[in-house]
């Protein structure tokens, strides 16, 4: 099976502070897995190499078995690639369904255009969009009056106007509630499965890792430690001992 | 959206309305200048000509009407000024157009009265391109230019021994063409002369300090000086410390005008050539008359552009005497060769160049009784300093 | 080597009130990210104030004591003006208090030329400290040792007062870090108020230590002011030590500006600008700017819709009216509308780079002045018509934005509006020194429109027809997909680059396509006016079109027309009294304190409230 996506050793140093070090792994299409780890792992950091936001320091990403490092987001958003962000990332000035529309507009390469109405463009594959996120109600307010759980999956919908075939999320549910947590988690995986859409996210609610992902990965202090199934990282002693030393986390590894 | 268009409408509209004109009422004539972004030049020059009027308007007027002067303020940005000279002409219903000190405003004057063929009085710019390379038939020039002062301390300059010439000057049109004309007119009379250094500080931000190491390393024998105001003073100071003009002939482009002297005070230069309005030496004749009335009716002692501020009112009041009538051609026409008796005598206005010949006084710097004088002055006449005709011509572009 | 070290020493010398004048600006944006154009105000009035209370003082303890007292006199001023005026606008969009600045200069103008009168002041000697020493045979002023000697010993004491004390503690903390400031529960306006106060004097004392130098005259404020910005960036918006390194720098360079390239030092400063910004894009000792924290940005605006039939309907009466002007208007309301309509798509134009793209430029009329000059120099060297200096106007001015953005885009907000500012002063001394092609600062006269659009309602027509599609095309573009492609590059650069935007690009096609529309306007400025000065390629130019912009609302669709008219029709009606910079400045401050959302925003909530 070819991997859809390819880290080789991919490292980034901040001076002497190694934030990310030596981390490899493929991700093949249609999974779902989880990048787990304590604060400071090196999560954010991994995640911004693979969107081209940060230079890594050393190691080659592949997508589709292409180079993507060096390229800029933008070129690696249209090589397929979705993100989300973990402080959510929308548009306040535009209304829902604008957002959506310009986020399509994008994928369409259309954004130089002057002609006509942008908000007259787009309309039935943005609304269906909203649809698939369950926000099609709200689509003419604007963005800026949303509440949180409503911005999340907002920005799922721009995140998906690009048909992406591997998205990444970072901490898709920080800051929701533990029923609208599970709910849009559901919601993606339903959309992942439909569209064989893979994906990568990062977490720290183990409820939700354990519920969605099919494999987990464990990044402690810019290592990948641990790469296997739910149960088999849950019982890893070495997951346990990073755990363990941060307290709070440790506990909740422990309850899931 | 709509109110908000109407609006500005309603602005242009409001000012489309008011535009009578009562035929029997004064002549109005309009005069724009920088009253406030220059307001040290422009106050005396205003209560000069406000006082002309007066006096003409005491003596029954021109042509038996009373002159009536419109004053406005364009910022000292000629697009203003153009604007405001044609609300002034087509809805003040002046009859011509005065003022401006600087060279750029005025410029952009000329040129629009040409275009629209109204008559302009440039009563203070200096640019020598105002009457020669962009001059036209439409605008007259009063005060003697850059190149004719310059022609009257170059022929004081080429008495002096030296041979070596530093000059400064800002770095804009007023200073290149200063320095241009002194040169011009120095190497005409005494060939000989070379010069050593040439000094360009941007107007008004002068670094003092630096511009007299850079002369001082020079060596020149004489300095020949364009700087003005707040440039002036600091050159002025930074110069009398560190000895630059020590034992070295200094010859300063209006700096003995009371505008630039008196706010130096007791730090003025001594010994320095000049041209300027020594006000003050006056014993008697119409000079005298002219600046015992001025300090009795605004309190003040009169600056070189009260002078000039007369010198225009009495233009003005002349040629529309002259004229007979607000008709534009008949104005020009009436300036065309017109003499005006002033304060420092007859002036006229050149046929050939709407130049006029009103001179300047050029005298040696002193101090007396804590305060920069001018002494061993005498007036120049502009005609004496002005180029042949030919030349003037070929600066014409003819 | 005397007269090398002699020149190292004028150069230091003339950094001190550049020091002092610099390190307060960049201590306010520090803390209250307030752009601050008045500084140069406050460092007159110090001038100003020091110069009367060394009249009335006596002796060599009165001539310090006074400048000490300048300070302390200007820095009340400042405070009163941070409580009185800025306090109000604090909540409003980013960088809009420099509007306030700007109504505070105009106060201050007509203030200092109604008590200290308008002659120049000449600066009173420092008792003891005439003459010169020698030193290795030059001559060194001693008043310029002392300088010298003073300005370490103040950056000293500001290092002092920034690590030592509370306060200091504190401002260093707004600078790195706004939000932990307000966390810490810290009386923020406060804070705020100190460090304004703080500043200016600085200002003021930068302003009354010169005094012995020069004097004070009603000019300086706006000739410090360049350098006093230029300082401030080259050493990195809100850094001490920078603003000391690069006063020295650029005092120095100065000098030998002056001894070796005595023609060219008008552009000397701005190309080391540049060229520094280039290699540090946040100055020598800057850091870099973190999205977001360039001010305030207060609530984000409505989503725009496009006008329904009946605005659109009102619009079309409205714009036929003023088409029909030359039927009903006399030949002034014809000129005045002219150029008001000219002056309405330059601020348009800057309104649609600021509101759509976010991109805030202080050389906005690089491309209005280039404009103006691409036509005047296509007539005058080239022989043009006026159809094709006006077709070509326009391209001219975009491909010098496409020039320009190319290099300022490198860096983001502050560094960014002043990489703009730095390319524009560098065109205008381009423009003022190669006077045999440009004409100099006697600029260009005798270009005048064709013979069809001669006369004053022929040339209305043709600047109505230019500037109204001008000024709909901006704001179509507002609503075509690129308007929405630069609110989401600007609304979150990040979320957009994830969605395929090519933000950089994007905001490189609205730079060019809103200096396309500046240089249309520049070219009609040209042919309505006849002749073209560097006036129109000065920062006043620039910050006439950023103060409209920010008066008429930035978060608005209209803010930039609707700023410009009101601002040209009430300039022009208020410069026929005696004061008028005292009234425009005091209508700007009403403006700005009662209606912070500008005049179209302030309207439009009052519309809405009508309403609901």
């Amino acid at each position: 099976m070819t991997a859809l996506l390819q880290v080789t050793h991919l490292a980034r140093h901040y001076g002497a502070l190694r934030a990310v070090e030596d981390v490899s792994f493929d991700l093949a299409p249609g999974e779902i897995r989880a990048l787990i780890g304590p604060n400071g792992a090196g999560k954010s950091t991994l995640f911004k190499m693979l969107m081209g936001e940060t230079r890594p320091t050393a190691g080659t990403v592949s997508f589709e078995g292409r180079r993507i490092t060096g390229l800029r987001p933008a070129q690696i958003c249209r090589r397929g690639v979705g993100r989300t962000f973990q402080i959510t990332g929308t548009w306040p000035s535009m209304t829902v369904l604008e957002n959506v529309q310009t986020a399509c507009l994008a994928a369409r390469r259309r954004t130089f255009s002057l002609m006509g109405y942008a908000r007259r463009q787009e309309v039935a594959p943005a609304r269906a969009l909203l649809g698939i996120v369950g926000m099609a109600e709200q689509a003419e307010r604007p963005a800026a009056v949303l509440a949180y759980g409503d911005l999340k999956r907002l920005e799922l919908a721009i995140a998906l106007a690009n048909d992406p075939k591997l998205l990444l999320m970072d901490e898709p549910t920080a800051g929701m509630a533990a029923t609208e947590r599970a709910d849009l988690m559901n919601t993606v995986t339903g959309i992942a499965r439909d569209r064989g859409m893979t994906i990568l996210f990062t977490e720290h609610d183990m409820d939700v890792v354990f519920a969605h992902a099919e494999s987990v990965m464990v990044l402690d202090r810019g290592r990948l430690i641990a790469h296997d199934t739910p149960d088999a990282v849950r019982a890893d002693p070495r997951v346990q001992a990073v755990y363990l030393g941060t307290g709070l986390d440790a506990a909740a590894l422990d309850d899931a | 959206m709509i109110r908000r268009t109407f609006l500005s409408l309603g602005l242009a509209l409001a000012a489309a309305a008011t535009s009578a004109i009562a035929q029997d009422g004064p002549i109005v004539v309009g005069e724009i200048n920088h009253f406030k972004r220059m307001a040290a030049f422009a106050e005396p020059y205003r209560k000069g000509y406000e006082m002309a009027i007066e006096e003409v308007n005491a003596a029954g007027g021109a042509d038996g009407r009373q002159i009536e002067v419109i004053f406005r303020d364009d910022q000292g940005e000629p697009g203003e000024a153009i604007r405001i000279a044609e609300e002034l002409m087509t809805r003040e219903g002046a009859v011509m157009l005065t003022g401006s000190i600087l060279s750029n405003v005025g410029l952009a004057l000329s040129s629009l009265a040409a275009q629209k063929e109204w008559v302009y009085l440039a009563s203070e710019p200096l640019a020598d391109a105002l009457v020669w390379e962009n001059g036209n038939d439409w605008t007259f020039r009063l005060r003697a230019s850059t190149y004719m002062q310059a022609a009257m301390l170059a022929e004081e300059a080429a008495k002096t021994d030296a041979l070596r010439y530093a000059t400064i000057a800002p770095n804009y049109a007023y200073g290149k063409d200063a320095v241009a004309a002194f040169k011009e007119a120095l190497t005409a009379l005494k060939p000989e002369v070379e010069f050593v250094a040439e000094q360009w500080p941007q107007l008004f931000q002068i670094d003092a300090g630096a511009e007299v190491q850079a002369l001082e390393r020079a060596k020149p024998d004489a300095i020949y000086n364009v700087t003005f105001g707040p440039d002036l003073a600091k050159f002025v100071r930074q110069g009398t410390d560190r000895g630059l003009f020590d034992g070295r002939a200094v010859f300063g482009l209006l700096s003995g005008e009371p505008e630039y002297l008196e706010p130096l005070a007791d730090e003025a230069p001594e010994g320095w050539v000049v041209t300027g309005y020594p006000w003050y030496a006056f014993e008697d004749g119409p000079n005298a008359d002219f600046v015992a009335a001025y300090t009795e009716r605004f309190g003040e002692s009169p600056k070189n552009g009260s002078l000039v501020g007369y010198m225009t009112g009495l233009s003005v009041a002349a040629a529309l005497d002259i004229a007979g009538s607000t008709d534009k051609q008949a104005i020009r026409a009436a300036f065309e060769g017109l003499q005006v008796e002033g304060p420092v005598g007859p002036i006229t206005y050149r046929q050939i160049d709407n130049q006029s010949t009103m001179g300047a006084f050029v005298g040696t710097t002193a101090l007396e009784d804590g305060g920069g004088v001018m002494v061993d002055w005498t007036y120049r006449d502009g005609a004496d300093y002005l180029p042949a005709d030919d030349a003037v011509r070929a600066r014409q572009g003819q | 080597m005397g007269f090398f070290l002699a020149q190292i020493l004028t150069g230091l010398a003339n950094a001190g009130a550049l020091f002092m004048v610099a390190s307060g600006l960049s201590l306010i944006f520090g803390v209250t990210r307030i752009v601050n154009f008045a500084h140069g105000s406050f460092y007159m009035l110090g001038a100003y104030i020091g110069y009367t209370l060394m009249q009335v003082l006596p002796g060599a303890v009165g001539f310090w004591g006074a400048m000490l007292l300048a300070g302390v006199a200007v820095g009340v001023i400042g405070a009163f003006v941070e409580m009185v005026i800025l306090r109000r606008v604090y909540a409003a969009p980013e960088l809009f208090q420099l509007v306030a600045t700007f109504g505070v200069i105009l106060i201050v103008q007509d203030l200092a030329l109604m008590i200290w009168g308008p002659e120049d002041l000449l600066g009173p000697r420092a008792p003891g400290l005439r003459g010169v020493v020698r030193i290795m045979g030059e001559p060194v002023p001693k008043y310029d040792l002392v300088l010298i000697g003073v300005t370490p010993l103040v950056a000293l004491g500001l290092w002092a007062l920034i690590t030592k004390t509370r306060f200091g503690i504190l401002v260093r903390a707004a600078t790195q870090d706004r939000e932990m400031v307000a966390a810490l529960g810290v009386n923020q306006r406060w804070l705020f108020t100190g460090t304004f106060g703080l500043g200016c004097a600085l200002a003021g004392l930068g302003g009354a230590l010169q005094l012995p130098q020069g004097g004070a005259d009603l000019l300086m404020d706006f000739t410090i002011l360049t350098s006093v910005f230029v300082v401030v960036v080259i050493g990195g918006m809100g850094s001490l030590p920078g603003a000391y390194l690069a006063a020295v720098l650029i005092s120095v360079l100065g000098v030998f500006g002056v001894a070796y390239l005595p023609q060219s030092t008008l552009a000397l400063t701005f190309v080391v600008m540049v060229a520094v910004l280039m290699w540090r894009p946040f100055g020598l000792l800057g850091r870099e700017e973190v999205a977001g924290e360039a001010g305030q940005v207060g609530p984000p605006e409505d989503p725009i819709r496009p006008a329904g039939w009946s605005v659109r309907a009102g619009v079309a009466l409205a714009l036929l009216a003023l088409g029909a002007l030359p039927l009903y208007g006399s030949d002034f309301a014809l000129v005045l509308a002219t150029d008001i309509l000219i002056f309405c798509l330059f601020a348009a134009s800057l309104h649609f780079l600021l509101g759509q793209a976010g991109l805030v430029s202080f050389g906005h009329a690089a491309f209005y002045g280039g404009g103006a000059y691409a036509a005047a120099l296509l007539v005058r060297h080239a022989g043009a018509p006026m159809e094709l200096a006006l077709l070509l106007a326009p391209l001219i001015a975009g491909l010098l934005a496409l020039a320009i953005g190319w290099v300022s885009l490198r860096a983001t907000g502050v560094y960014f509006a002043m990489l703009t500012l730095a390319f524009a002063q560098l065109l205008w001394s381009l423009v003022w020194q190669w006077a045999e092609f440009t004409g100099g600062s006697d600029g260009m006269v005798g270009i005048w429109p064709a013979d069809w659009a001669g006369g004053n309602a022929a040339f209305f027509w043709l600047a109505f027809v230019l500037c109204v599609a001008g000024i709909l095309v901006l704001r179509h573009a507002a609503h075509a997909p690129l308007g929405y492609a630069l609110r989401a590059a600007r609304d979150n650069p990040a979320r957009a680059a994830a969605s395929g935007l090519a933000v950089a690009r994007l905001q490189w096609v609205a730079f060019a396509f809103a200096g396309a529309m500046a240089g249309l306007a520049g070219g009609l400025f040209v042919f309505a006016k006849g002749s073209v000065f560097p006036n129109e390629l000065e920062i006043a130019r620039s910050f006439d079109a950023l103060i409209v912009v920010f008066l008429g609302g930035v978060k608005t669709l209209s803010g930039g027309w609707v700023g410009g008219a009101v601002f040209e029709a009430g300039t022009d009606w208020l410069t026929r009294f005696e004061y008028w910079r005292l009234a425009l400045g005091l209508t700007v401050l009403f403006i700005v304190t009662l209606a912070p959302q500008g005049i179209v925003g302030a309207a439009r909530r009052l519309w809405q409230r009508g309403r609901s």
